[in-house]
């Protein structure tokens, strides 16, 4: 049990042993004591400064009246109001008159891609392609009118959306309502068919053009070319939500279909919304017919 | 069979007959397959338990040989293997998953969010845990030189933490989870963990009780204060209600921003005292013991051991930093973080400088390498993790794969690199042998290991640096100038990057593995000296 | 100090007590004020607990560990709120037995996801998500359509939550199996009697497009669509909530 110096560092021993490990006495290094020191006391200007100990009710609020909350806030505030600023002219002319200009999109085409594909990037593909059960936004065909203010509208309320004002756009479930007969679904999904110069039956497409002019034609239209500003789309144009094919069109006149499109008035500003707006009719542009 | 021999086997009894118990009710009422299973494999591990004690009362008492109790440790050591090896392997598929998505499968059970807990908990508990307790039972007795306090105990603490772990681990792809991090088991593979964990520190106590030696080594200091502090983590971070015996399926007793500091505060000592109060423990003994010098500073340990113990319980809010968390709690978390580096680094440089005098085994001596890499690995986690938890530090690395590099730094670097040096000094020892079986072999795993962990901390950073500065990159409008899942574009050649290391550190495992079974498999080697045994048998009692 | 510590090196009950209360101040200090200081909680309009449907899918979603992925913690940084919405309230998750704020965003947080996006949406990206989001790394949960949702469990798990201090009343833990099922189908008629039970804010639809049965699929994407809707950020009062 007594303390010996031990030969590489000259330092004593602590003079106990346990499985032939020894201990040196070497006292604490000087800087490590400051380093401690330093650092409780940077950490007890840190407590004064800032929210730091509780008590049983309550907690001492530091100096500062520092928040993260009121901070964050603020900055949000600060960061709206300078976007804002920045963004003004979406603020201050509608759709429309943002349509004619220019350079817009060379100026803000980035940023709003951002906002793109943040929130609409899911459904309608980066490239605004759309995908199964998601309409296409690059192209000229329209769901709605395809105006400026139509399609703001759609992105301010959504389409079969929960949010109050949105637009209703429901396909019927002619098959599972009993509203058309096996065989008029097929005679009809024969003649749609035709519409778009897809291959089809002939003699079932003739007499799926009376099902048609009964039951469709209110709201495709008598050619089947939409546009009727319901929300009904174009059967003759090749562009499909749901699939041209034959099985995918059984599928649509026997359950019915009414995609959702989110409301976004609640998430996004109005600005926001209109360069949303402007990015989609950017994208409709290149692709003109 | 003396009076404490008789205590001790009417408790495990008794402890084994409710386990049995609650295997029988899990499997008798269960109502979910992969739940039924597990209450037959609690009964049938009770059972076998139950058999072990009968058949050991009955028998005519043996005597006991002065030895240290050896045999458990063996089976700790290949426990640690082989849930080190599954818990690496996972841990690579986990990485192409993130690399390669359709590797998830469609199976639902391969899942990415079911197997990333089957990856931690077999390394945190399976191979860090059993490599504690094989290490920590070898080492209370040579410190002590006493044999452990019982000849059943340690069968019970490595048995009941297994089956703890085994549970834990089928579960969760079978959706058996509480998804607390580290916490993720349900109710009765806690309440397993907990009889196993406190017969533990019985079973330590105990066995510190009988020492030879009047002070009680470092080393000891550290793995009391891992057994400790995990029990009353563990206890209180997974009170819980459970749905019903029908159902695996359990409530958390707190809810929102009260469970979630509880559950940092379990967080961050999970690794605060497995992978660092633990390894500290395992580092005192090995590194000196190898290296054949003194500790560096006795004054040192003392302030490391007891800044250490004192201060990790305080700085769990770092890992809350501006969530809904009061700003106080957040604010102490930091501070307290800060402070924590002095008696973080000051044991660094107890380890390191422990080497003085003797730096040209570490570069003869793998396993020396391997531990005196840990002891650098343990610095720079550390640093990191201090910095990390200043606030504005961590709006770059939290949620990122920044905090995922910090763990590797530390588990691998740290945790698995001290690990395997501690191996090739032990398994020798305790089986007897010369030496490892092929010092070639083990330089190849050291530079595997370090090259894998390199590419993968290496990668982590890149990426979760990345990650944070696209995620708050305004342009000159204020607008992002990344969207999300831009950053998941971005993160891909890093996820690539990681599995590949991962892949260099799994091989080197591998050539670990087999270096030690060809040891223990190898030749044996002379007699033992007196001095590798107990000096009498119960010294204290 | 050495003296002094050396004697308590000496003894192991000692210095294992001494520990343990070194140890537990932490906790005292940090956990403990947290239920008694009163703003911990901000007192919002809106919350209540999750109807029986959305708590199952709660379920799931800690079943399949989602956490790994998203975190449900909109922090107070600029550029979470401006991505993501309002900073998250602790009043947001007081019935979160456990909290699922996560700790790694390798997806978005999902915090205010409900509503952002469609039923029919989540299904599909839920099923196969690269087929809907190209370039996603996110894992295909396809078998949550096909398996039913087991709802007889959901009485006991309301009371279970009761326990622990949510406050279901006992007749919306006797009905609980039910009400999963009304909700996930408007054809039976119930809206009025679930709205009774659970308030406005709640979606009575079918969530998964299969009408005719209530899968996991229904119970996930009903709670994914209420996560982040319910409180009225008009109530929140400014100085209250800076804590
Ligand atoms: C949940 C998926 C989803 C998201 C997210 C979404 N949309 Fe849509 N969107 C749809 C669906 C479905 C329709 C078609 C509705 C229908 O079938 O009647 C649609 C329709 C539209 C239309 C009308 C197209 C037309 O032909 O009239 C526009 C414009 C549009 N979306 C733009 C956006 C923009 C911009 C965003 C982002 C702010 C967005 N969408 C986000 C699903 C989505
Ligand atoms: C009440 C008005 C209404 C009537 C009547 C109606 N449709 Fe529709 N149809 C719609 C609307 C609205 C949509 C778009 C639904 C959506 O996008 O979710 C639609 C969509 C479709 C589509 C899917 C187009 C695509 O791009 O995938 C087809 C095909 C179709 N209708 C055919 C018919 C046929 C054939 C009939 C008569 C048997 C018919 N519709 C009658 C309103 C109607
Ligand atoms: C391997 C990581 C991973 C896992 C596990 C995971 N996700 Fe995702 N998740 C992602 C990624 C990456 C995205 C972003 C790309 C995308 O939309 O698919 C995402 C996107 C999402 C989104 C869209 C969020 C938004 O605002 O665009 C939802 C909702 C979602 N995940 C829900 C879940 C649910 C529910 C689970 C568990 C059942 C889950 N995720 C599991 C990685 C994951
Ligand atoms: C001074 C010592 C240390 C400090 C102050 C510290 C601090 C931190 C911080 C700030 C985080 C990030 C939290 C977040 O933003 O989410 C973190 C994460 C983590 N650290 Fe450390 N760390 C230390 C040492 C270690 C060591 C030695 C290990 C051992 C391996 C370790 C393991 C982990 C783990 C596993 C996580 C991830 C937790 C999670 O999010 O799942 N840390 N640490
Ligand atoms: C072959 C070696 C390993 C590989 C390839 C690997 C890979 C991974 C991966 C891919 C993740 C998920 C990260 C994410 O969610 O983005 C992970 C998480 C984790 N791993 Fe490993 N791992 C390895 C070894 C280890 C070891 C040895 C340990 C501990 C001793 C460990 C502890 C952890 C922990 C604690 C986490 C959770 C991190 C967090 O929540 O932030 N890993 N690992
Ligand atoms: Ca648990
Ligand atoms: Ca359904
Ligand atoms: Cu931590």
């Amino acid at each position: 049990m007594t303390s010996e110096i031990d030969q590489a560092s000259g330092q004593p021993t602590t003079g106990h042993e346990w499985d032939g490990i020894r201990e040196l006495d070497t006292p604490v290094p000087r800087s490590m004591s400051l380093c401690m020191w330093v650092s409780i006391a940077a950490s007890a200007v840190l407590w004064v400064l800032y929210p730091a100990f509780p008590f049983i009710n309550d907690y001492t609020r530091g100096v500062l009246g520092y928040s993260s909350r009121t901070t964050v806030t603020q900055k949000v505030n600060q960061g709206n109001a300078a976007r804002q600023a920045a963004f003004r002219i979406f603020a201050d002319k509608t759709v429309t008159e943002l349509a004619q200009i220019p350079d817009l999109k060379h100026r803000f085409g980035e940023a709003i891609g951002v906002l793109y594909r943040d929130n609409c990037s899911a459904c309608h593909g980066r490239d605004l392609a759309g995908q199964a059960n998601f309409p296409n936004l690059a192209d000229a065909h329209w769901l709605w009118s395809g105006t400026p203010d139509d399609i703001e509208l759609t992105l301010q309320h959504g389409i079969n959306h929960s949010s109050e004002d949105t637009r209703y756009a429901e396909m019927p479930a002619f098959g599972r309502d009993g509203m058309l007969e096996k065989d008029e679904i097929a005679q009809a999904v024969e003649y749609v068919l035709s519409l778009s110069g897809s291959d089809h039956d002939t003699g079932l497409a003739e007499i799926g053009a009376g099902v048609f002019a009964d039951s469709c034609a209110a709201c495709h239209g008598d050619a089947g070319t939409g546009g009727l500003g319901n929300g009904a789309p174009s059967l003759a144009d090749g562009a499909w939500i749901y699939g041209g094919s034959r099985d995918a069109l059984h599928e649509t006149l026997r359950h019915g279909r009414a995609g959702v499109m989110p409301g976004w008035a609640n998430r996004l500003s109005p600005e926001e919304i209109r360069m949303l707006t402007l990015y989609v009719l950017w994208a409709g542009q290149d692709d003109k017919p | 069979m003396s009076r404490s021999d008789k205590i001790e086997g009417a408790v495990s009894a008794l402890i084994l007959i409710c386990v049995f118990l609650l295997g029988v009710a899990i499997l008798g009422w269960g109502r979910q397959a992969g739940y039924v299973l597990h209450g037959w494999l609690i009964a049938a591990a009770a059972a076998c338990g139950l058999l072990y004690l009968l058949r050991l009362f009955s028998d005519p008492p043996r005597d006991i040989p002065l030895a240290y109790k050896d045999d458990v440790i063996k089976w700790g050591v290949l426990l640690c293997f082989v849930w080190g090896i599954v818990g690496f392997t996972v841990g690579d598929v986990l990485a192409w998953q993130l690399a390669v998505p359709s590797l998830n499968g469609d199976m639902g059970w391969s899942n990415f969010g079911r197997m990333r807990p089957v990856h931690t908990t077999a390394v945190l508990f399976g191979f860090a845990g059993n490599a504690l307790i094989a290490t920590s039972f070898y080492v209370v007795q040579r410190t002590s030189r006493a044999r452990i306090a019982s000849e059943t105990a340690p069968w019970m603490v490595l048995g009941g933490y297994n089956l703890f772990v085994l549970l834990a681990v089928t579960g969760y792809p079978l959706g058996i989870t509480q998804s607390r991090e580290y916490a993720e088991p349900e109710w009765y593979a806690d309440l397993i963990l907990l009889f196993a964990w406190v017969s533990y520190l019985v079973l330590y106590l105990r066995t510190l009780a009988r020492r030879a030696e009047p002070h009680i080594y470092v080393a000891n200091w550290y793995f009391l204060a891992y057994i400790v502090v995990i029990a009353m983590l563990h206890t209180v971070n997974n009170l819980a209600v459970p749905v019903s015996i029908a159902y695996p399926k359990s409530y958390a007793l707190f809810s929102g921003v009260q469970d979630a500091m509880t559950q940092w505060w379990y967080g961050h000592n999970a690794a605060g005292f497995l992978l660092t109060s633990g390894f500290l423990g395992m580092m005192y003994y090995f590194l000196p013991k190898a290296a054949g010098r003194p500790i560096y500073s006795y004054r040192l340990s003392i302030i490391g051991f007891w800044g250490i113990t004192f201060l990790y319980l305080w700085v769990g809010s770092h890992h809350l930093h501006y969530t809904a968390l009061p700003d106080w709690v957040q604010y102490l978390g930091m501070t307290m973080s800060v402070i924590l580096l002095v008696p973080s680094w000051g044991t660094v440089f107890n380890g390191i400088f422990t080497l003085n005098g003797a730096w040209d085994k570490v570069r003869t001596d793998p396993a020396i390498r391997f531990m005196m890499v840990a002891v650098l690995f343990y610095g720079l986690t550390t640093f990191e993790g201090s910095f990390l938890a200043i606030r504005p530090v961590n709006t770059l690395s939290h949620y990122t794969d920044w905090t995922v590099g910090h763990v590797h730094a530390g588990a691998l670097g740290w945790v698995a690199f001290l690990t395997f040096g501690a191996m090739y000094k032990m398994v020798p020892w305790i089986w007897h042998r010369d030496g490892v079986y092929s010092l070639r072999l083990e330089a190849w795993h050291f530079w595997l290991a370090l090259s894998g962990t390199l590419i993968y901390v290496g990668a982590m950073w890149n990426s979760g640096i990345t990650q944070a500065l696209m995620w708050q990159t305004y342009d000159a409008n204020g607008a992002f100038v990344f969207a999300f899942i831009d950053t998941v574009d971005a993160m891909r050649p890093y996820f690539f990057a990681r599995a590949i290391g991962g892949f260099l550190y799994l091989l080197g495992a591998c050539i670990g593995a087999y270096n030690i079974y060809r040891t223990v498999t190898g030749p044996r080697r002379a007699p033992l000296g007196t001095d590798e045994r107990p000096l009498t048998l119960n010294a204290g009692e | 100090m050495g003296t002094r510590h050396q004697k308590l090196e000496r003894h192991s009950i000692a210095f294992t007590l001494v520990i343990l209360c070194v140890a537990s101040l932490g906790g005292l200090f940090e956990i403990a004020p947290l239920f008694t200081i009163e703003n911990t909680v901000e007192k919002v309009d809106g919350m209540r607990p999750y109807t029986p449907l959305e708590l199952a899918g709660r379920d799931i979603y800690v079943r399949e560990g989602c956490y790994a992925c998203h975190s449900q913690m909109i922090r107070t940084l600029k550029s979470d709120v401006d991505r993501y919405g309002h900073y998250s309230l602790a009043a947001e998750s007081m019935y979160d037995h456990p909290h699922q704020w996560g700790s790694k965003r390798t997806g978005p947080d999902l915090a205010r996801v409900g509503g952002k996006y469609s039923d029919a949406w989540h299904v599909a990206h839920l099923r196969s998500p690269r087929e809907v989001v190209a370039g996603s790394v996110m894992p295909g949960y396809r078998f949550l359509s096909d398996q039913r949702l087991n709802t007889d469990i959901l009485p006991a798990s309301l009371r279970a939550n009761q326990r622990v201090g949510v406050p279901y009343s006992a007749e919306q833990i006797e009905h609980a199996s039910e009400d999963a099922r009304w909700q996930a189908d408007p054809e039976a008629g119930f809206e009025d009697v679930l709205t009774g039970r659970y308030g406005d804010k709640i979606n009575i639809r079918d969530f998964d497009g299969q009408p005719t049965r209530v899968t996991e699929m229904d119970a996930l994407v009903a709670y994914l669509q209420v996560l982040g809707t319910l409180v009225d950020f008009a109530t929140l009062d400014a100085e209250d909530a800076a804590r």
